[in-house]
């Protein structure tokens, strides 16, 4: 922990000395939008270990710029991260169920939208603001009360602010916003032999989002065409609040009895998280971008994830060309 | 035979006295810093039909650009495409032969539209440079538009880049 906090101290401050970056940052979304009329396509894969097996979640986006201010994404998220039912005596003594083997599977498609409201313009720089909002659908039993949209957890809608300030080569963005999970249900299969499995549904927490984002462009120092590829720094700060979930058993039958949050386990209960997460990134011929990144976990507690969990995006955009 | 051949070269004739009256034009793009964002200014201006080619400074957010021979040319559509890609106009300048556009009590005609700038008579040099007034241009309060008359086609104001 403090050797985090030391690292995010150390690149916060070689940050600041300069004043100049950008805001492509490879785990949260900028208030900037896409070109009209471009397409964006998105690969994005978030890797971590746990316990004996390697749990990792893929999406491929599809981003368009609907307007000069409206872009819309559409995500197909596959992850091995979630089973067909409940764990065994879920949610008493197997949650959240480390080192299960799960089957990588299709988890469902994730859909956002940005509006960029505010724009001020200036030679080198701009501050923008955008409000977003996102929507998930997917069939997982996921077993933590954190919810998560974007990554295929949780089915249900979100929405947010966004604000980005860019000055030559520095960038900072800070998001703000809600996550409303619907409720999910499925079977947590009895120990007991020959019981047939109880029939469980589970109101995820709400949660509140945010994020605070710091970028630099690192190369090239001095621009002469597009061929250059780009090398840009990021250092990202990013968490939730999350409500305790709501937990019913036996749901549909005479005994159907709901539990007092007092029994949940901690993956259960509500609680607030920021994770730390350095990364870099190069833009290869003005349109190829390749993100790395690695999450560390900084404050708070989560038991969504292990940590350190590992990151990778690639992006291209394609631009119709059609005379007009 | 010989009717023909003379409607050809009065029509070559007056392609030829169209394509040069503007000589080219420069946007500097608020907003801009990086090579991608720089790209996609670019890729948005190219779409034009009018445009020929398009280059982009990074250094200076500035993209130069030149014209098809005998189209029109169309200063809102410049902007537009600046904004499709995301930024906004610092300025729009464009350079003018002035010995080939058509004056008008009120500046100059090029094909429908009308330039707005009075003393366009007195300009003695044979190339100007104007700046583009208006807000689609970030520069200068006057609006250009299209309902000032007598023009078809657009009403630009301009004033003498420096």
């Amino acid at each position: 922990m403090q050797k985090n906090i030391f690292i995010s101290i150390l690149l916060l401050t070689v940050f600041g000395q300069y004043s100049n970056a950008q805001e492509l940052f490879p785990l949260s979304e900028a208030a900037s939008s896409i070109p009209k009329n471009a397409l964006g396509i998105r690969l994005f894969s978030e890797t971590y270990k746990e316990v004996d097996k390697i749990r990792n979640m893929t999406y491929l986006r599809l981003m368009y710029g609907v307007t000069p201010r409206f872009s819309v994404y559409l995500t197909g998220i596959t992850s091995n991260h979630h089973g067909e039912n409940f764990p065994v005596e879920f949610p008493f003594h197997n949650t959240p169920e480390r080192g299960a083997k799960y089957p990588y599977k299709f988890n469902g498609v994730h859909l956002y939208g940005k509006y960029r409201f505010f724009s001020r313009d200036g030679e080198n720089e701009h501050l923008r603001m955008a409000a977003y909002a996102e929507g998930t659908l997917v069939k997982t039993t996921h077993h933590e009360t954190e919810p998560d949209l974007e990554y295929g957890d949780n089915t249900g809608v979100g929405a947010g602010l966004i604000g980005t300030y860019l000055k030559n080569k520095f960038a900072v963005s800070g998001t703000f916003g809600g996550i409303l999970p619907s409720e999910n249900s499925g079977d947590s299969p009895d120990p007991i032999d020959n019981l047939p499995p109880v029939p469980i549904t589970i109101q995820y927490g709400k949660a509140l989002t945010y994020s605070l984002s710091f970028g630099y462009l690192l190369l090239p120092r001095k621009y002469k065409d597009y061929n250059q590829t780009n090398v840009n720094l990021y250092l990202e700060f990013h968490g939730k609040a999350y409500q305790t979930a709501k937990v019913n058993l036996f749901v549909g039958e005479a005994n159907e009895y709901y539990l007092e949050s007092v029994r949940y386990p901690p993956a259960l209960q509500g609680n607030y998280f920021v994770d730390m997460s350095p990364g870099v990134q190069f833009i290869i011929r003005s349109n190829l971008r390749i993100d790395c990144a690695a999450t560390f976990h900084m404050l708070g507690t989560t038991y969504a994830r292990l940590y350190p969990v590992y990151c990778i995006g690639i992006q291209q955009y394609l631009f119709f060309h059609k005379k007009r | 035979m010989f009717k023909r051949f003379v409607y050809v070269m009065l029509l070559l004739m007056m392609v030829n006295h169209c394509q040069a009256q503007v000589l080219s034009a420069k946007v500097g793009i608020n907003g801009l810093t990086c090579s991608q964002c720089s790209r996609s200014v670019e890729i948005q201006l190219r779409k034009l039909s009018f445009v020929k080619n398009v280059n982009m400074n990074l250094a200076s957010t500035e993209g130069t650009l030149q014209f098809k021979e005998g189209s029109d040319i169309d200063f809102l559509k410049i902007a537009k495409a600046v904004k499709d890609a995301g930024f906004s106009v610092r300025f729009l300048d464009a350079e003018i032969d002035m010995q080939k556009v058509k004056m008008h009590e009120k500046g100059f005609t090029i094909g429908n539209d009308l330039y707005l700038f009075p003393d366009a008579k007195n300009i003695q040099s044979a190339n100007a440079k104007f700046r583009f007034l208006g807000k689609m241009f970030s520069s200068g309060k006057n609006e250009s538009n299209t309902n000032e008359s007598p023009a078809k086609g657009h009403v630009y104001s301009l004033k003498l880049a420096s």
